[in-house]
């Protein structure tokens, strides 16, 4: 009998806890049970699925909670802080960099069972728990003719606190916006133990704006039980477009214009010549050029306005009609890349930065470039999927079978530093969408800046003078 | 188009050796990798949907969450004891996963055959030993439900339909399940109905007890067998389901054709000439929309009878499937069955204080929070004799 071996623990295991838990909370909610502190030892960072293979985790917790109640959370966090134990907040656990990971064991609560809906119709925003899932509120708002505009491609499978605490965003963000845009306001517990209200307003310049202090927080800050989001109608009429440019920055100057112009199709995503082939692969004239699907939606007099800008933008590229779209709506939650290469031992993984127009295409050579240099590398391409006037979010997605002679961490790791530093290298973000967690944070000072960074461990300081916030995440 | 093809251009400018191990491992590995694996390694893309997840709330009883369970205990990472294969049963077999995953697993299914092994070797939750105890003793989901339903059982006369209820409908709504019987006179045709307390085998052939779930559908088979009747009609989607999906898999062979009573029912509409100007709302069991693939069955007789059907936020192949007690969830953890039917209810009381349901563990399901709660066959015999 193998047992379960954790690779990334940096605390002796505490079974002391459980008993203080349960008196605490009520046995129900409590458990230690090996079953749960495994499911709860990771995220989805895909490395550690390499582990999950071989039963290696990256560190259990000592117990996990579920809470159900305000009351429940504020007894927790004191509880956590009068005796220095670690908190790590969990979601859906579909975070993709070890945001998540109880490194040093402590309490894992998982929020889901703080899921309560409820939609103001006249004001136009929805209330929704932490735990909520994102599909079953995107249903509920259907059934009620709203829609959030927020589909991450782990939509599925990720929660409303999480969002927050990653700032997500989904694939029709160019209308919509990420989730900081949709944010009104929203309710915590934070260490010591006490209940955060911020009430949503339309907006409200009363002091500092305290909800984006959670946007990225990765649960440093406390526990996000509640937030309100804007809606939307559900849109009254669709319109489908895709082209074929004949690169990349023919592609992106196009969008660029659509960016200035003020349009706002909701779907914006430029392949690059390789990703191209595999969504457009029912287009002959596709072949060699750089695809571009477009979704535009809302308004049905608005979106015909958005469609001309659209099509003038793209005047010199050929249309490509519906199709490839259609092909893109059927297939955008079809996951499925580390259920089928990760047991053959290929390491697959996604990078996700934002930079500036003028450093676009520099940043885009370099980096695929890069991976594509490093022994081991299988595959590597991109796409452009959020646009901003001011920039564009790559999207870098490698492979890779690294030999004998250099583990799989090993060049996972090489790949993840070349693409940090290129991005470092031209002054953009290292992250635009998935966070910092356990993966990016020994590049956080480097992007942000030192002055960021500081006053970043300053406010942690202020509200968790102890630590227990996700203890260890960004390494704050 | 070769879809794959891009594969080629994205490995353009990698060295050749990784290129040439990469095509090593596909062509002697891939095949390799089982189905539970892929779970496993699968981010969860259908747990929204899954009625266990959404409720009990926990990554361990999640659809990936069980996967990953079941996969530690296989490869031998985990002891197998109570507490570790316990996960494992926390599932309502509804198949909701399977609507949404990428290849079409359904959970249960990938489990079951793990659930079985240490089944056989004597390890399961204390929890189910009533269960097992009762299907292995009296053949049935309950050790007290004797043959109380009086009806017209003559298995010498030739009769057009046989009608099965199914354990939940004779324990629980023994004057519902005679009503039903008048319904088949009205629409000429000649019924008799099947009163003995045999299960289906449903939650035997679920927890994965093959040897068991053929004893007990071989002794149902042979009994309604005796029967010369043309058609089998069933209100319960999951004896429908194993009778006339899963038994031929086993060669057990049923003589009569098989329906649902809604199938049956919705073939003979006209006949029943009801006009209804009535408000409900509907609950759809996934047997029937997702195993039977019959998803809009339900709405549609609804509507053709005239009825404001008001849809729920989950219905059709993405319906909110019950806890029942034909569900091995039930049997294991009955507060958690019961909230996720609570869950439901709430969710179709939003909608309408009429609930109509299309099968008698659905309404045992979701009876007792208040409201009205009405088997479809209930429904129509009531409107039938307002007339
Ligand atoms: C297949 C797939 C596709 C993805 N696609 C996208 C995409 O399109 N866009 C995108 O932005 N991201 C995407 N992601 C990443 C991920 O889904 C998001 O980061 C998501 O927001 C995480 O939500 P979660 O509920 O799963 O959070 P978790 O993974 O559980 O947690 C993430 C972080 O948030 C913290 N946290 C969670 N809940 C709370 C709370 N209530 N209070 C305080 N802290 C909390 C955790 O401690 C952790 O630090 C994808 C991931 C996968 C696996
Ligand atoms: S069969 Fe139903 S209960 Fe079981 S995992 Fe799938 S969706 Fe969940
Ligand atoms: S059933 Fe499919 S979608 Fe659900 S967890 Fe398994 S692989 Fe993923």
């Amino acid at each position: 009998m193998n047992e379960i071996k954790e690779v990334m623990r940096k605390a002796p295991r505490n079974r002391e806890i459980i008993n203080e838990l349960m008196k605490l909370l009520g046995a129900r909610k409590v458990s230690d049970k090996l079953t749960d502190l495994i499911s709860y030892s990771h995220d989805y960072w895909p490395i550690t699925f390499q582990w999950f293979l071989k039963g290696e985790v990256p560190s259990l917790p000592d117990a996990v909670v579920f809470p159900d109640s305000i009351q429940d959370l504020i007894k927790l966090v004191k509880f956590a802080n009068e005796n220095n134990i670690p908190i790590y907040t969990y979601g859906g656990g579909s975070g993709v960099l070890g945001a998540a990971v109880p490194e040093y064991g402590g309490i894992v609560v998982d929020m889901k069972k703080f899921r309560n809906i409820e939609i103001y119709p006249e004001d136009m925003y929805v209330e929704a728990g932490a735990g909520v899932n994102g599909m079953a509120l995107e249903m509920f708002l259907n059934r009620y003719g709203f829609t959030l505009g927020h589909f991450p491609q782990s939509l599925y499978t990720s929660t409303v606190g999480g969002w927050i605490s990653t700032k997500a965003i989904g694939q029709f963000s160019v209308k919509y916006g990420g989730i900081e845009d949709m944010l009104l306001g929203l309710e915590a517990v934070i260490p010591p133990g006490e209940h955060l209200i911020i009430k949503p307003d339309p907006r409200a310049a009363v002091g500092p704006d305290l909800k984006s202090l959670f946007v990225e927080s990765e649960g440093l800050f406390g526990i996000i039980t509640k937030a309100y989001l804007k809606i939307w109608p559900y849109p009254e009429k669709r319109i489908l477009l895709s082209y074929a440019s004949p690169d990349l920055e023919d592609a992106l100057r196009s969008v660029r214009k659509i960016m200035i112009s003020g349009a706002r199709p909701a779907v914006i995503r430029v392949y690059d010549k390789v990703e191209t082939l595999k969504w457009f692969y029912m287009s002959k004239k596709a072949k060699g050029r750089v695809g571009t699907i477009i979704v535009i939606e809302g308004n049905k007099d608005l979106v015909e306005a958005e469609r001309r800008i659209v099509e003038d933008a793209f005047s010199s590229s050929i249309p490509l009609g519906e199709e490839p779209v259609k092909y893109w709506l059927k297939n955008r939650f079809n996951v499925r890349e580390i259920s089928d290469y990760l047991p053959l031992g290929i390491i697959i993984d996604t990078i996700e930065v934002a930079v500036g127009w003028s450093n676009a295409i520099n940043l885009y050579n370099d980096v695929i470039n890069a991976i594509k240099s490093i022994e081991g590398t299988l595959i590597a391409f991109a796409h452009a999927s959020h646009f901003y006037p001011q920039g564009v979010c790559f999207y870098f997605i490698f492979g890779g079978l690294p030999g004998k002679e250099k583990g799989v961490l090993e060049y996972y790791n090489e790949v993840w530093s070349s693409v940090m530093n290129a991005v470092i290298k031209y002054n953009g973000a290292i992250s635009h969408h998935h966070g910092v967690g356990r993966m990016r944070s020994k590049w956080i000072k480097k992007s942000i800046g030192e002055s960021a960074f500081n006053l970043i461990k300053r406010i942690k300081e202020a509200i968790d003078g102890k630590n227990i916030m996700n203890r260890g995440n960004m390494v704050i | 188009m070769f879809k794959d093809k891009w594969v080629i251009e994205a490995m353009k400018g990698t060295s050749l050796g990784t290129k040439l191990s990469a095509l090593k491992r596909f062509i002697l590995d891939k095949s390799k990798i089982d189905d539970l694996t892929k779970c496993a390694l699968c981010p969860n893309m259908c747990r929204f949907a899954c009625p266990i997840n959404i409720v009990h709330a926990r990554e361990t009883t999640s659809p990936a969450g069980k996967s990953r369970i079941a996969y530690l205990l296989r490869e031998n990472f985990i002891p197998v004891n109570q507490d570790n294969v316990e996960p494992l049963y926390y599932c309502i077999n509804c198949d909701a996963c399977s609507v949404h995953c990428p290849y079409s697993y359904s959970v249960n299914d990938l489990i079951k055959p793990m659930r079985s092994n240490i089944l056989s070797s004597g390890i399961y939750p204390s929890s189910i030993n009533a269960l097992i105890n009762n299907l292995k003793e009296s053949k049935c989901i309950y050790p007290e439900l004797k043959t109380r339903v009086s009806g017209s059982i003559n298995n010498e006369e030739k009769i057009d339909v046989l009608y099965f209820p199914g354990c939940i409908a004779l324990k629980y709504y023994e004057n519902e399940v005679m009503g039903a019987l008048r319904i088949f006179e009205k629409i000429g045709f000649k019924a008799s109905l099947f009163n003995k307390p045999i299960d289906c085998g449903y939650i035997a052939y679920e927890l994965g007890i093959e040897s068991l779930f053929i004893e007990i559908a071989r002794s149902l088979v042979d009994e309604l067998n005796k029967f010369d009747a043309r058609f089998i009609v069933s209100p319960c989607p999951e004896c429908v389901y194993m009778l006339r999906e899963v038994y031929p898999h086993y060669k057990i062979k049923v003589r009569a054709k098989i329906y649902h009573t809604l199938e049956f029912i919705s073939n003979h509409l006209d006949k029943l000439d009801l006009r209804i100007s009535d408000e409900a709302t509907y609950h759809d069991s996934t047997t029937l929309s997702i195993k039977l693939d019959e998803p809009e069955l339900l709405l549609d007789v609804l509507s053709r009878l005239g009825i404001k059907v008001i849809s729920p936020v989950r219905y059709g192949k993405n319906s909110f499937e019950t806890a029942s007690e034909n569900s091995i969830l039930y049997w294991v953890n009955k507060d958690l069955a019961n909230e996720i039917n609570k869950e439901r209810f709430n969710e179709l009381r939003r909608f309408s204080s009429k609930i109509i349901v299309p099968s008698y563990a659905s309404k045992k399901s979701l009876e007792g929070f208040g409201g009205e709660v009405i088997e479809i066959m209930e429904f129509l015999l009531k409107e039938i004799e307002k007339r």
